[in-house]
């Protein structure tokens, strides 16, 4: 097999995490309290392969871009990165996509914030574009396309940029725009440095093309765009798109024909699948569950909202109706991330207006919670984002987000606080630095984190990991739980005894500020 | 969808771009060409537009001074 044009990226992103997505989180993190390769078995163990190196399951993402191609009739495969060296020696064209490629997005960049170490995904990604074999085949004249949704991590990190000699990146939703690009780069015509794809080309849902191979862990689009146009995320400044049932069946047959026995539903809102404005669309909603499960065991949810979790129940009993499609004797329980991001309802005005909605603003902090409790009830763990470091937040918006920590206590979830990233509408706003962390900051950082480790455990012993085969990666886990409650206890003394400023100092500078340099 | 080929010439300032581009709003997709003496320094000259720009199509050329004009 000679290839044209090689897909890839590095195992972080290559992996299907022992088919437990949550898993996939630790790839943002550094490996503390075990060695690297122990760390890299844990979250991100190598895929299955067949003969010429390409993977059973692949990221969805570069499934699309792959589709797009072959669609228009290019040579082309995603290749897992052990098997890059033989079709490097032929290949002309080398695309590579990634969700965080230098650890600037949240959760890595706290991590790394926090710790001083590197995370797995930033290491990884650097191992992989420093090897022999690509440098080699760049000395021949190989044309590296890089993109995804971390693309703008580029415009931060021009050092790596030269080092790599990426010749491309692409911003955006890439399918209208790759074949073409990939076209100029076998035909060894001009490409452009930079490529941003605004609103107007996008593609429209008939020019999305669909997977040719697996996605990892079953994980399918059901629409793309969002409407509640939260200032800092990327994903509301496009167009809201859903997809017919017709083409999420294709996908779905994919993935089952690939031996997969689970599937993710992504989107930014599961639940406003086919709405009207944000009225949820229950018969499209059962509709879609019920096709989903006609293939696949277990299903996952990518994304919900806590407004449409408690709107969507309160009027329609729609969270009712769903468990019932969804819960059977494969399945007994779902994961889904949601985000807080602020207990603040003087920050929630400002930065996400119609995160509550169809409620007021001024009730977040009750759907919060009411959305929670719902959840817990319905044995729905959300995993949750809070955003510290949100342009003009002020002590008052931290305190509201402790109370409403409290109030979440016992509710069975995970709570991850992250710094603020500029993306979206706040793209070009001064990033959240180590240095700007205050007494309010540590102690939501605190609660956040006995509140997950508490129910991490209950999580790691009674849900999550069920069979003897995962007996492994739980004892892994649990001895990791412990190092991670022995040195938080260590840091809560040094904290009492010395005092912020000390405790702040004894550690790396952020990330961020060392990209600036 | 209305297009614009932008130059960017090594003495112009990279914030002339934000003037030129709200003189159109029109324009959904822009071309910009920026003089540079490495491709990789084109991109950091125009950065800062870069990371403003939410709404429009940009493609990125690297030229050397003077080429091509």
């Amino acid at each position: 097999m000679r290839l044209d044009v090689i897909i890839t990226s590095d195992r972080t992103m290559m992996s299907n995490h022992h088919h437990k997505e949550f898993l996939g989180f630790f790839t943002t993190g550094p490996p503390i309290g075990m060695p690297e390769k122990l760390w890299m078995w844990l979250c991100a163990p190598k895929l299955k392969v067949d003969r010429w190196g390409r993977p059973i399951e692949a990221p969805y993402g570069l499934r699309k871009i792959e589709a797009a191609l072959l669609d228009a009739g290019i040579n082309a495969a995603i290749i897992d990165p052990d098997h890059l060296s033989r079709h490097l020696r032929h290949a002309k064209v080398l695309m590579i996509g990634h969700h965080d490629f230098f650890a600037m997005c949240s959760p890595s960049v706290e991590w790394w914030a926090i710790t001083g170490v590197e995370p797995v995904n930033s290491r990884s990604f650097k191992r992989l574009m420093r090897r022999p074999e690509i440098r080699e085949a760049k000395r021949r004249g190989l044309r590296i396309i890089v993109g995804g949704p971390a693309a703008w991590q580029w415009l931060w990190r021009t050092d790596y940029w030269r080092e790599f000699g990426v010749d491309t990146i692409v911003d955006g939703e890439a399918e209208k725009v790759v074949v073409d690009l990939v076209e100029k780069a076998l035909n060894g015509d001009e490409l452009p440095l930079y490529v941003y794809v605004g609103p107007d080309d996008v593609p429209s849902v008939d020019e999305i093309p669909v997977i040719r191979g697996a996605s990892i862990n079953g994980l399918i689009e059901i629409m793309r765009g969002c409407p509640r146009g939260c200032k800092f995320c990327s994903v509301t400044l496009r167009p809201l798109r859903y997809y017919p049932l017709e083409k999420i069946e294709e996908e779905l047959k994919v993935n089952a024909r690939a031996g997969l026995k689970s599937c993710i539903l992504h989107s930014e809102d599961v639940l406003v699948y086919g709405a009207r404005g944000l009225e949820p669309n229950v018969e499209a909603l059962l509709k879609l569950h019920k096709l989903a499960k006609k293939y696949f065991g277990t299903l996952a949810w990518s994304h919900v909202t806590l407004a449409e979790v408690k709107y969507s129940q309160e009027k329609y009993r729609l969270i009712d109706k769903l468990t019932e499609v969804i819960y059977d004797e494969h399945q007994d329980w779902i994961g889904v991330e949601v985000g807080i991001e602020t207990g603040s309802v003087r920050l929630a005005k400002k930065i996400m207006p119609a995160k509550a909605a169809p409620y007021p603003s001024e009730k977040w902090p009750e759907v919060v919670e009411d959305a929670f409790a719902i959840m817990h009830d319905h044995r729905i763990v959300p995993a949750a984002t809070l955003i510290l470091g949100l342009p003009e937040e002020r002590e008052e918006d931290l305190v509201a987000t402790l109370e409403l920590l409290d109030r979440l206590k016992e509710y069975r979830s995970l709570i991850v606080p992250m710094f603020f990233v500029p993306l979206g509408v706040l793209r070009d706003r001064r990033w959240f630095l180590r240095e700007q962390i205050n007494e309010l900051h540590v102690e939501i950082l605190r609660k956040c984190l006995w509140h997950s480790v508490r129910w991490g455990e209950d999580m790691v012993s009674r849900m999550y990991f069920r069979g003897l085969r995962y007996e492994p990666v739980k004892l892994l886990l649990r001895l990791f739980l412990a190092y991670v409650k022995r040195k938080a206890r260590k840091v809560e003394r040094q904290l009492e005894e010395r005092g912020l400023e000390s405790a702040k100092r004894g550690r790396a500078v952020s990330v961020v500020e060392a990209s600036n340099q | 969808m209305k297009e614009a080929r932008i130059r960017l010439s090594e003495s112009t300032s990279p914030s002339e771009l934000t003037r030129l581009i709200s003189q159109a709003p029109d324009v959904r997709r822009i071309v910009l060409e920026v003089e540079a003496n490495d491709r990789v320094r084109a991109v950091e000259r125009v950065r800062d537009f870069l990371l403003s720009n939410i709404s429009r199509t940009i493609f990125v050329y690297a030229r050397e001074p003077g080429e091509g004009e």
